[in-house]
């Protein structure tokens, strides 16, 4: 294996990687050997090579005529340094390269320095009302490697700014760098070509296509995080939020059968804004713009508190009233008049406790899930099963059921109770069988038309509230994590939930933060065990993690896996193991 | 060396009237060469460029006997005639194209057929409009003579000449930028390497070079290799076009023997300094070139070694001559002002800092400059120098670095401002000069 020499630092390399890949760690487990700045080098892009952020000293073994190494009189390899600065982004290695960065070279941090200056010579510096202040890699690589000011002394060159590419992205052209990361995602990622350099110069800068539309490209969003300034903005969060002000959770998105990961960012208990997490083993860099968009139902319309039905309206009920009159209509009927409607989009957890609650304690066989399928796959991420744990209800024996086959057990009187565990009502089951069924007991996220028809309305904790396994199309079983606080919780206390800045060292200037919106649910599992418990059966769990344990000791597809070893980036089932399984 | 250069006959730009009609040029001898050619075995005829010592005229100066060699074994091949003659002081090319086009194209076929070539693009800048007609009229009468476009006479070669237009950046002379501009993208110079040889037009084993360089190649046929390098000094051997503007008599395009006393140039050749003015600057080669002060040029003479011993450099041989009431200053910020409208934008150094030196010229202009606006200028240089990906900012920095070397005290002059005080020019940071 070749070596090269950072900074007079042994590294191990392979032939083909780059300068700025080994520094970053590629053989080193992604740890970093040295932090060289950049800018427009991204891993999924090609390489620019524009922003000469990157630049090093590079020089190479000295060689003689006859083919041999010259050396010192020590015996040591004598290097033969380039004259020029090479970009670390683009100079490929060579056994015995020999690079100097800004720690051992003058002419490496001087280069920095002036390519600083120079960017910053054209760039509004609107940190205060940015925001991508805070997150900015233009601020922090300032910070660290920039000059102490500047010496430009004439006005700016003006530029377009707010200018919408789009209903989802707002771009301002003062602010950008030219790095042309946005361009090259579109001609690279998407392959949509929707953008391209305009004008010379110091007045270059990415304008759109003329008939180009990126409202119709599903990942256009991903330039926003791309931009190492603040020069794409989403048109849904900006001056939403401070950076700071949010926690960061990171979690997975339950849009689709992708399962990508995502930070859920909050603030006072509220979703702010979604963005990409990086994992080669799901979404790699980036996520659908449907993954980042749809968070209001986290936090708006929610069922606050049970209810139930009486006189044809919904009154509101405390958890064991609502609990005790679900059990009771339950129990009025006999066990193969009643469903379960498990869920695709609950937790592996909620799914087993649901399944348990069927088989075990209303013993019945009447179990199923309702897959919810729109449009296609695409070839990059978009999965047309809007699911997120369509394989986890599989993999744990709860098949699928249209809605039609349901509408018409209910039609035909052999269904008279239907428990809806975390779906709507109206997807499942047509109106005129939701009209003629008996009992609906339903455990739901948001308010609808469907709730106010239920006999008991049990709301349900989101994925952004409670942690619990999810596996996606391709089997890798991933985790959500609590990222808002239910009413009964206290972000501090909980183990498993992501703290804010504010949550651990709050002052008394952050008087912002009021812990407000707190919703009034549970997490279905915890629903289903109660109901259990007034059906007559009681279970031992006290956690999500202790169900997972029992899951994964009743399947082999899950053999010795924990919530630790599932970890952050999750973990694939092993083929072999799920066919056994699904067989 | 430069001995001989009355005697001199020239072969590019010989005078022949009509010469760009192919019956004038058949008549002169014309594509004799190219019949000579296609019975020497390609290899002989790649030695024989290597040994006629031939270096590129575009402005680099490298071996273009060196730059066949390393074309890449992947075929289709491509080989590009560089005509986007954008640098101030450079016109060479365009006396080639209304004058000699026949030669060229003559050039491309023993080229293209030297290194295994089908396919040859001419890229000429867009403002040529009218010897982009000229060069295509003779490429039309030349496909009609069953030489472009069809099977070589005694040959089973044939090679497709395309005229390509540009579209009026200065970039697109830099031989990657002029690929991308082929192919229809943005004119942004490619990362090297890969170098076009092995990695160039679409993607596929590419030789660029100038219009001049390719002319030449008929006259090593003709001449054979010992006797062109033969021609003028024997590091830069060949005919050479040198271009004289500025203030001189008689400005224009004069072909002679490379390794010319710059002196003899001036006086001899162009006349002398109109009013019978002194001499006060020289740019050897287009304007990025160092420039030189009058005191510097004593026996210096027009090729590469001579030039940077002087401290400077060829270019394309296209001298600007400046008499002793130029102001410097105001010289170099046209020049900044061409540099700034020409940067691509790409790279930062080059991006930021054309357009900052210009400011502070107009700022010197202005009379509002303070002496350490001096300093200031010789550090964006050194900021930008060596730093890109292509030789733009190093083209835009020379001129400013060299003329405040040479000519400081035209700067100090300008300076009308006192140093004003409580502003660090040499900050910690930004290191001075």
């Amino acid at each position: 294996m070749p070596t090269i020499y950072i900074d007079g630092k042994p590294c191990q390399a392979e032939l083909g990687q780059t300068i700025i890949e080994v520094a970053d760690g590629i053989n080193n487990g992604g740890k970093q050997i040295v932090d060289i700045p950049r800018f427009c080098y991204h891993p999924t892009l090609s390489i620019a090579g524009n922003c000469r952020m990157c630049l090093v000293e590079m020089g190479l073994p000295k060689k003689k005529k006859d083919g041999g190494f010259e050396t010192d009189e020590h015996g040591r390899p004598l290097t033969q340094w380039m004259p020029k600065l090479t970009t670390a982004c683009s100079t490929e290695i060579c056994d015995g390269m020999h690079v100097r960065t800004h720690h051992t070279s003058e002419s490496v941090a001087e280069a920095q320095k002036g390519v600083l200056e120079f960017i910053l010579i054209n760039h509004p510096l609107d940190c205060p009302i940015c925001d991508q202040a805070g997150e900015c890699p233009l601020q922090e690589i300032t910070y660290t490697y920039g000059p102490e000011g500047s010496r430009f002394e004439f006005e700016k060159v003006h530029k377009p700014k707010r200018m919408a590419w789009g209903s989802k992205i707002t771009f301002d052209a003062e602010r950008c760098i030219n790095c042309t990361r946005c361009v090259r995602f579109y001609d690279e990622y998407t392959q949509t070509h929707e953008l391209e350099i305009v004008q010379r110069g110091w007045n270059n800068y990415p304008a759109l296509a003329p008939s180009a539309n990126l409202d119709q490209n599903p990942y256009a969003m991903n330039v926003i995080d791309l931009c190492p300034v603040g020069a794409l903005t989403s048109a849904d969060h900006r001056f939403k939020a401070r950076v700071w002000e949010m926690s960061a959770t990171d979690t997975i998105s339950v849009q689709d059968a992708r399962c990508s990961s995502i930070r859920l960012w909050v603030r006072d208990n509220r979703v702010m804004r979604i963005t990409p997490r990086e994992n080669p083993l799901v979404n790699g860099y980036y996520i659908a713009d449907d993954d980042r968009l749809n968070y209001q139902w986290i936090n708006d319309n929610r069922l606050d508190g049970p209810s139930l039905k009486v006189n044809q309206e919904q009154q509101t009920a405390s958890w064991p009233e609502a609990i005790e009159a679900a059990a009771k209509s339950i129990k009025s009927y006999p066990p193969d008049n009643v469903f379960v409607l498990a869920s695709a989009r609950a937790s592996l957890e909620t799914n087993f406790m649901a399944k348990s609650l069927a088989n075990d304690v209303i013993q019945t066989s009447h179990i199923g899930y309702v897959p919810h399928a729109k449009g296609t796959d695409d070839e990059l991420l978009i999965r047309a099963d809007k699911t997120p744990n369509a394989f986890g209800c599989n993999l744990l024996g709860i098949d699928p059921v249209s809605q039609e086959q349901l509408s018409q057990d209910v039609k035909s009187g052999k269904i008279k109770c239907v428990i809806i565990v975390e779906d709507d009502p109206h997807f499942c089951l047509s109106l005129d069988a939701l009209s003629k069924l008996a009992a609906l007991i339903v455990m739901a996220y948001t308010k609808s038309e469907s709730t106010d028809n239920a006999k008991v309305v049990l709301p349900a904790a989101t994925f952004a509230e409670q942690i619990g396994a999810y596996i996606n199309f391709e089997g890798v079983m991933q985790l959500t994590r609590p990222a808002k606080a239910l009413k009964y919780q206290n972000r501090e206390l909980m183990k498993d939930m992501a703290l804010s800045r504010l949550d651990k060292h709050a002052t008394q200037f952050d008087a912002w933060s009021k812990d407000q919106h707190k919703i009034d649910a549970k997490p279905g599992w915890e629903i289903l065990i109660e109901l259990a418990k007034c059906l007559g059966k009681t279970y031992p769990y006290q956690t999500a993690r202790e169900i997972f344990q029992t899951i994964s000791e009743q399947y082999n597809a899950l053999n010795g896996m924990d919530y630790k070893s599932i970890g952050k980036f999750g973990k694939k089932l092993q083929p072999a193991q799920e066919e056994q399984t699904l067989l | 060396m430069q001995t001989g250069f009355e005697t001199y006959k020239p072969m590019i730009l010989n005078g022949t009237p009509d010469l760009h009609q192919i019956e004038v040029y058949e008549a002169e001898g014309g594509y004799e060469d190219l019949k000579k050619a296609l019975q020497i075995p390609r290899s002989e005829l790649v030695e024989s460029v290597k040994k006629s010592g031939l270096r590129g005229r575009g402005g680099a100066g490298f071996s273009t006997g060196m730059k066949w060699s390393f074309i890449g074994k992947d075929k289709p091949r491509y080989l590009i005639v560089n005509g986007d003659e954008s640098e101030p002081g450079s016109f060479k090319d365009r006396q080639i194209f209304e004058f000699n086009p026949h030669l060229l194209i003559e050039g491309c076929l023993i080229t293209a057929y030297a290194l295994e070539i089908k396919t040859c693009y001419i890229y000429i800048r867009g403002e040529y409009a009218k010897w982009i007609r000229i060069v295509e009229d003779a490429l039309a009468d030349s496909r009609k003579k069953g030489l472009v476009g069809k099977t070589l006479p005694g040959s089973d070669f044939s090679v497709e000449i395309y005229v390509h237009k540009g579209a009026g950046a200065y970039i697109c002379g830099e031989e990657s930028a002029l690929m991308n501009s082929i192919e229809g993208k943005r004119a942004y110079p490619r990362l090297k390497p890969p170098f076009p040889a092995v990695v160039g037009l679409w993607g596929k084993p590419t030789i660029i070079n100038n219009v001049e360089t390719i002319t030449n190649i008929p006259l090593i046929v003709r001449l054979g290799a010992e006797n062109y390098a033969k021609i003028g000094a024997p590091d830069h051997p060949g005919p050479m076009l040198y271009g004289l503007s500025g203030h001189i008599n008689k400005p224009g395009i004069y072909e002679l023997p490379s390794g010319m006393l710059i002196s003899d140039l001036i006086y001899k050749i162009g006349g002398g300094i109109p009013d019978g003015k002194k001499l006060k600057a020289v740019i050897p080669g287009g304007s990025s070139m160092p420039i030189l002060r009058a005191d510097m040029i004593d026996g210096v003479t027009m090729n590469a070694e001579s030039l940077k011993k002087a401290g400077t450099s060829i270019g394309t041989a296209g001298m600007i001559i400046m008499d002793e009431d130029t102001d410097i200053v105001e010289a170099v910020a046209r020049l900044t002002h061409f540099y700034h409208h020409e940067s691509c934008g790409q790279c930062t150094p080059c991006r930021e800092g054309t357009g900052w030196i210009e400011m502070i010229y107009q700022k010197f202009l202005r009379d509002e400059a303070e002496p350490r606006d001096i300093d200031l200028l010789l550090s964006i240089c050194k900021q930008m120098e060596m730093r890109t990906i292509c030789a733009l900012a190093d083209g835009a920095a020379w001129p400013v670095r060299f003329s405040i070397e040479r000519f400081r005290e035209e700067y100090e002059k300008h300076c009308k401002k006192p140093e004003s005080p409580g502003w660090n020019y040499k900050m910690r940071a930004v290191s001075g000069v």
